[in-house]
């Protein structure tokens, strides 16, 4: 397995591929969403850290809304049918004193996003891990789908989002 | 169960008092909705105006530049001093051509979620430098001058140099674009305790304060009929503060109609690479170990 290539995922940034990689990424409140296709055994996945995009800066998968529909559009552009599609989302923990970020319950509303949009898409959300106190790393196998998971004590400077 | 008449009137009254709530609650939705779907729209409009600006923006340069290129070819080996002057238009022609397509690159690219942080040490002092000297010509055609003033001179702050320097030129084109003539602009720069700042001024038309909000918004540009003898897409700021959001940094400003503006950015210090590549010495271990949980 360490033959295959690595990637780092930013917030706010998103990643698909033909070719197998493990992508790893640290969630606080943010949500990712791994869409994998069974058939040509390929993945993408994403890291929004808000809901919805408010016509503020730019329309970047920051946000829930565009960062699924993105995903979405490059599965489909490597040549995957979206009735193929499976999804597996993480994150959206309230890992952040949500009386000092002023945002309500961001992370609920990311985790509400994830799932109204893909079954408006009708991609089944196979696993989850959602929610919670605590935030999470994780390492997405492009090439299998399995999503490997570590829960991580609560410390907002260390998250990504 | 039977109730009291008083307990029925409150239960009653706890129950009009939670519609009255939901009811409060959905028209606010609904407000907040009808604000974004206008947004939304003006956005959609604007981003229609750009396509059709960015031919224009894009062509007349060009033209001026194969214009400039065949009327040096034609100059005499005696006209040495024309030749020059004509090089510093293409330069200055080239140079704003190649800053706006950098720009379109990179919103597109942020826009993608394809942008990535490739971090090293960067001399910020040299950066800011050679920021400012890539102006030279523009500064010289128009009198303004550029102050720096750093105080992290020849130390080495890890961070993204290409965003950071994209940061920088957007700052710095909008203080000398909306400087006078023989205006100034200052840029002080600090760095302490992993923190970079780099204060931006300039003595110019300044912002009101209703626009503040809207500085950073794609394709928007405040006052058109300025801009307009200014150029650019509007695309600038919101460049510079993806990219600073990118960095984990923040972006400040401070503005008065007739006195001027001042952007204050403020970036951490990137940790080190296998830190940020999420492969530090536990990466492995954590990968494989029991606690691991598989989905």
């Amino acid at each position: 397995m360490d033959d295959i290539e690595q990637h780092y995922l930013y917030p706010s940034a998103l990643f698909a591929s033909a070719r197998p990689h493990k992508v790893v990424t640290v969630l606080g409140s943010c949500v990712s969403v791994c869409l994998w296709d069974p058939f040509l055994r390929i993945g993408g996945i994403n890291h929004y850290m808000l809901p919805l995009w408010n016509g503020e800066g730019l329309a970047s998968p920051k946000y829930g809304n565009i960062a699924i529909e993105k995903l979405i559009e490059r599965m489909l552009y490597l040549g995957s049918r979206k009735a193929n599609l499976q999804a597996k989302i993480f994150g959206g923990g309230e890992v952040i004193d949500v009386n000092i970020s002023g945002r309500f319950r961001i992370g609920e509303r990311n985790i509400a996003i994830a799932k109204e949009l893909l079954e408006e898409h009708r991609i089944p959300i196979v696993a989850q891990s959602v929610g919670g106190k605590r935030g999470r790393k994780l390492m997405f196998l492009t090439s299998t789908g399995e999503v490997f998971q570590k829960i991580i004590d609560k410390n907002s400077h260390e998250i990504g989002g | 169960m039977k109730l009291t008449d008083v307990e029925l009137l409150d239960e009653l009254k706890s129950r009009f008092e939670e519609n009255a709530y939901s009811l409060k609650h959905l028209s606010e939705l609904n407000l907040e909705l009808m604000s974004l779907n206008r947004k939304l729209e003006e956005s959609e409009k604007m981003k229609s105006n750009f396509l059709s600006n960015i031919r224009n923006e894009i062509v007349n340069p060009f033209a001026s530049i194969l214009g400039l290129a065949t009327h040096i070819q034609a100059c005499g080996p005696d006209r040495m001093d024309k030749v020059r002057q004509m090089a510093a238009m293409i330069h200055s022609e080239a140079f704003s051509l190649d800053f706006q397509l950098q720009n379109i690159f990179a919103a597109a690219e942020l826009e993608a979620g394809e942008s990535h942080l490739s971090c090293m040490n960067v001399d910020v002092s040299a950066l800011l430098e050679s920021v400012i000297e890539s102006y030279r010509f523009e500064l010289q055609k128009r009198s303004i001058t550029v102050d720096l003033t750093c105080s992290c001179k020849g130390m080495e702050f890890k961070t993204d140099a290409g965003k950071l320097k994209l940061i920088i030129l957007n700052l710095l084109d909008n203080g000398i674009k909306f400087s006078p003539m023989g205006g100034s602009v200052e840029i002080v720069s600090s760095c302490s305790q992993g923190i970079l700042e780099v204060a931006i001024r300039d003595y110019g038309i300044g912002i009101e304060e209703k626009n503040l909000a809207f500085i950073f918004d794609r394709f928007k540009r405040i006052n058109t009929d300025v801009n307009t003898l200014n150029g650019g897409y509007g695309l600038g700021l919101t460049v510079a503060k993806a990219m600073l959001e990118a960095l984990e940094g923040t972006i400040e400003v401070h503005s008065k109609v007739g006195e001027g503006s001042q952007f204050i950015v403020r970036i951490p210090e990137a940790k080190a690479v296998d830190e940020v590549e999420g492969f530090a010495a536990d990466a492995n271990e954590f990968m494989f170990d029991s606690d691991n949980e598989i989905f």
